[in-house]
């Protein structure tokens, strides 16, 4: 037996993630992408949570195109995260807010001085869904769409979106038809 | 010498079933051997993974592949559990195939030189082996794992016969990047790679999906449970879910016997006449030191002490930069060219080498967090999407690392996976000659960048371009060495090894052709000296 093959024990082993707490272990997957994680628990100082209020779908349907500024939204896709942020006792209430203050009239980083703490991290949280397609949140990820996620859909002209590409052999060495510019 | 009044369950056993792996099952059951492969992980189909992956929040590797619980990988946190070296986690995958399914494809032969770093340069160790004793083996695993290539060009590895396909095409970013490094002299050139540039062996032409890691979604790449299916096709057994953690030798010193877990922890064995190892430079070397017994107390193959020292990678940097001129990154393979430097001088006696690549691995999703963490781009967030996406370049290059006995995988008794075997540890540190290489090849990638009039460079570094190699080294020293120059333990004579474990100098050519090589030149000895027998 080779001496050196006697290693200090670390207390790391198998099943020991319950040592963590689930805050913990999604902050840790969600690291590796460098995004926030997003949580309730702790958001009662931050959001105003009893005014929670719904609106109609076509109404979250015009709030979200305006907010990320992209006007062919898929329904599908919208109709998803309009059920998850309606489930949400802060969701509609800070998008309201968000979009009254984006839609004001006033200029970009006027509007963005303008949010409380709450509708900051708001905005940030509903693009971030909206862009990745993903919804990124401490009571637990989900997956919304893939095809319709923002960073795919609206460059889809410019690049296929991965894995769903019906492209000819060799697209690749000529440049894009939309330019993107 | 072959017990002849022993029935074997099989004539060779495989234990892994991953390009090398596979590759020998095949050829071996093709001659008429009866060949069992026994596969730590299951099987995956291509489409189930890619829905897994669409449908998965998680954006790793590994998110595609349906995770063997009682075999963890390096995608399990507790596998390295925090030890050794925490920085150096090079991943791989358990599951028929094994880690093709998830690689860029790109395989350059090793240059002539690699093989004989020591002679030449006084530095590492010489293979016993050379270039032109695999050179007919790099043409047949070249038309195995269908590699398209420039025949007119070589880059400094001598070819007799040309690739299978005619190479990728350049991205139209490489062109951009060509043109403007021609008038410097530098040259850029299109890689080799196991990609079909038209279809080949039943698979399609690559549709440039941008996504050759995690998967390669309709099988334009080659991923190695294409040959499994060959190799079964014709006789080879296939047992998944089949975890090798023991042999029993006989007072030969011959393997007789394998012993296997499945998931539910019951034990099973099974004997044969030859066994080869195929499980990747770390599960190798694990599987080998677990084996350890009364007979061979320092584990199976170990007589030299060398079975898991030596372990070498391929360092890593990338440089992201910004153009003033729309590059369009992300479209088609994630990497297509290289520069043709680096690779070989006589700096090699000072530092070391380095292949480089041209990156077109737009990864969208990290581009996008890094941009919303930026509240000044919220405001019209998919202009600003576009505008970092567009104009992105990437240089990187891959560093070789020399042998040195300190890096090393050792097993660590307390720390088991759901089976009850022991996880590995592991030492790595790069080498000083390493390091140099990385400053001065790192250096050289920002004058070239600079010369690309671009800005907001951004580099960064990895020890691990998942290319674990060297832990059962091939040599002719019995006491430097675990397997001869034909694969073949020196310890026990039915025994071989395959695959990057046995390099003993990593040269800087990403490691599956050489592996692949090798398997098929070890099937031809297999077959040589059963005649002989």
């Amino acid at each position: 037996m080779n001496a050196d093959k006697q290693l200090p024990a670390t207390g790391v082993e198998y099943g020991c993630a319950s040592r963590f707490t689930r805050r913990q272990l999604l902050k840790g997957l969600t690291a590796v992408l460098g995004l926030p994680v997003y949580q309730s628990v702790g958001l009662a100082g931050t959001l105003d949570v009893a005014t929670s209020e719904s609106i109609p779908f076509d109404r979250f349907v015009v709030f979200s195109r305006n907010v990320t500024g992209y006007r062919q939204l898929n329904l599908e896709m919208a109709k998803s995260l309009f059920d998850i942020f309606s489930a949400e006792p802060w969701g509609i209430d800070h998008l309201k807010r968000v979009h009254d203050k984006l839609t004001s009239g006033s200029h970009g980083h006027d509007i963005l001085a303008s949010l409380d703490k709450g509708e900051h991290w708001f905005l940030g949280h509903f693009l971030t869904t909206w862009i990745t397609g993903i919804y990124y949140h401490s009571s637990g990820n989900q997956m919304v769409s893939y095809e319709h996620a923002l960073m795919y859909e609206a460059f889809e002209n410019i690049r296929p979106i991965p894995g769903l590409s019906e492209q000819e052999f060799g697209f690749w060495s000529k440049p894009p038809l939309d330019k993107g510019l | 010498m072959v017990n002849s009044t022993i029935v074997y369950d099989a004539d060779v056993v495989v234990v892994g079933s991953g390009v090398a792996g596979a590759l020998l099952a095949g050829k071996l059951a093709s001659a008429g051997f009866a060949v069992s492969i026994l596969e730590a992980g299951d099987a995956w189909q291509r489409d189930e993974a890619l829905a897994r992956y669409q449908a998965s929040w998680k954006r790793t590797l590994n998110a595609p592949f349906k995770h063997a619980t009682w075999a963890p990988t390096s995608a399990d946190a507790a596998y390295f559990g925090g030890q050794g070296n925490t920085r150096y986690q090079p991943a791989f995958l358990k599951g028929v195939g094994g880690t093709s399914w998830q690689w860029t494809g790109i395989t350059p032969r090793f240059l002539p030189a690699d093989f004989e770093l020591n002679s030449r340069y006084g530095v590492g160790a010489d293979w016993p082996i050379s270039y032109d004793d695999l050179e007919p083996y790099y043409v047949q695993a070249e038309h195995a794992l269908g590699v398209s290539g420039d025949s007119t060009d070589h880059h400094g590895s001598p070819r007799s016969k040309p690739y299978p396909m005619p190479a990728i095409p350049m991205t139209y970013a490489d062109q951009v990047i060509a043109e403007k490094l021609m008038a410097t002299g530098v040259r850029i050139a299109s890689l080799p790679a196991a990609r079909n540039s038209r279809a080949y062996d039943g698979r399609p032409a690559c549709r440039g999906n941008n996504s050759c890691t995690p998967l390669c979604p309709i099988g334009a790449s080659y991923s190695a449970d294409v040959d499994v299916k060959k190799a079964t096709a014709v006789g080879a057994r296939l047992i998944k879910r089949a975890v090798v953690y023991r042999f029993d030798i006989d007072r030969n010193k011959r393997i007789v016997r394998a012993f296997y877990k499945h998931p539910d922890g019951s034990s099973h064995s099974i004997t044969a006449r030859r066994f080869v190892l195929a499980c990747n430079s770390i599960e190798t070397a694990r599987l080998l030191l677990m084996s350890a017994n009364r007979d061979c107390p320092d584990g199976v193959a170990n007589s030299s002490g060398q079975v898991g020292r030596n372990l070498m990678d391929h360092a890593i940097f990338v440089s992201k930069f910004r153009m003033p001129e729309p590059l369009y990154l992300g479209r088609g393979p994630q990497s297509v060219s290289t520069i043709l430097a680096g690779r070989d001088g006589a700096f090699r006696s000072e530092y070391a080498a380095a292949k480089f690549f041209l990156g077109n691995d737009l990864n969208i999703h990290q581009e996008a967090a890094g941009m919303l963490r930026d509240e000044s781009s919220w405001i019209e967030p998919l202009k600003n999407l576009k505008n970092i996406a567009i104009h992105q370049g990437q240089i990187g290059a891959e560093v070789e690392q020399l042998p040195d006995k300190k890096n090393r995988l050792q097993l660590d008794q307390k720390r088991l996976d759901p089976l009850g075997l022991p996880l590995p540890y592991i030492n790595y540190q790069l080498s000083d000659y390493t390091k140099k290489g990385i400053e001065v090849w790192k250096n050289y990638t920002e004058n070239l960048i600079d010369q690309l009039g671009a800005t907001e460079v951004d580099t960064s570094l990895s020890l691990s371009s998942h290319h674990p190699g060297g832990t059962t080294r091939m040599g002719r020293d019995v006491k430097a060495s675990v397997v001869n120059e034909q694969c073949r333990s020196h310890d026990h004579d039915n025994l071989y090894i395959i695959g990057g474990s046995l390099f003993p100098a990593m040269g800087t050519a990403n490691p599956t052709l050489t592996i692949a090589a090798l398997s098929l030149r070890l099937a031809d000895h297999i077959m040589k000296s059963e005649k002989t027998t």
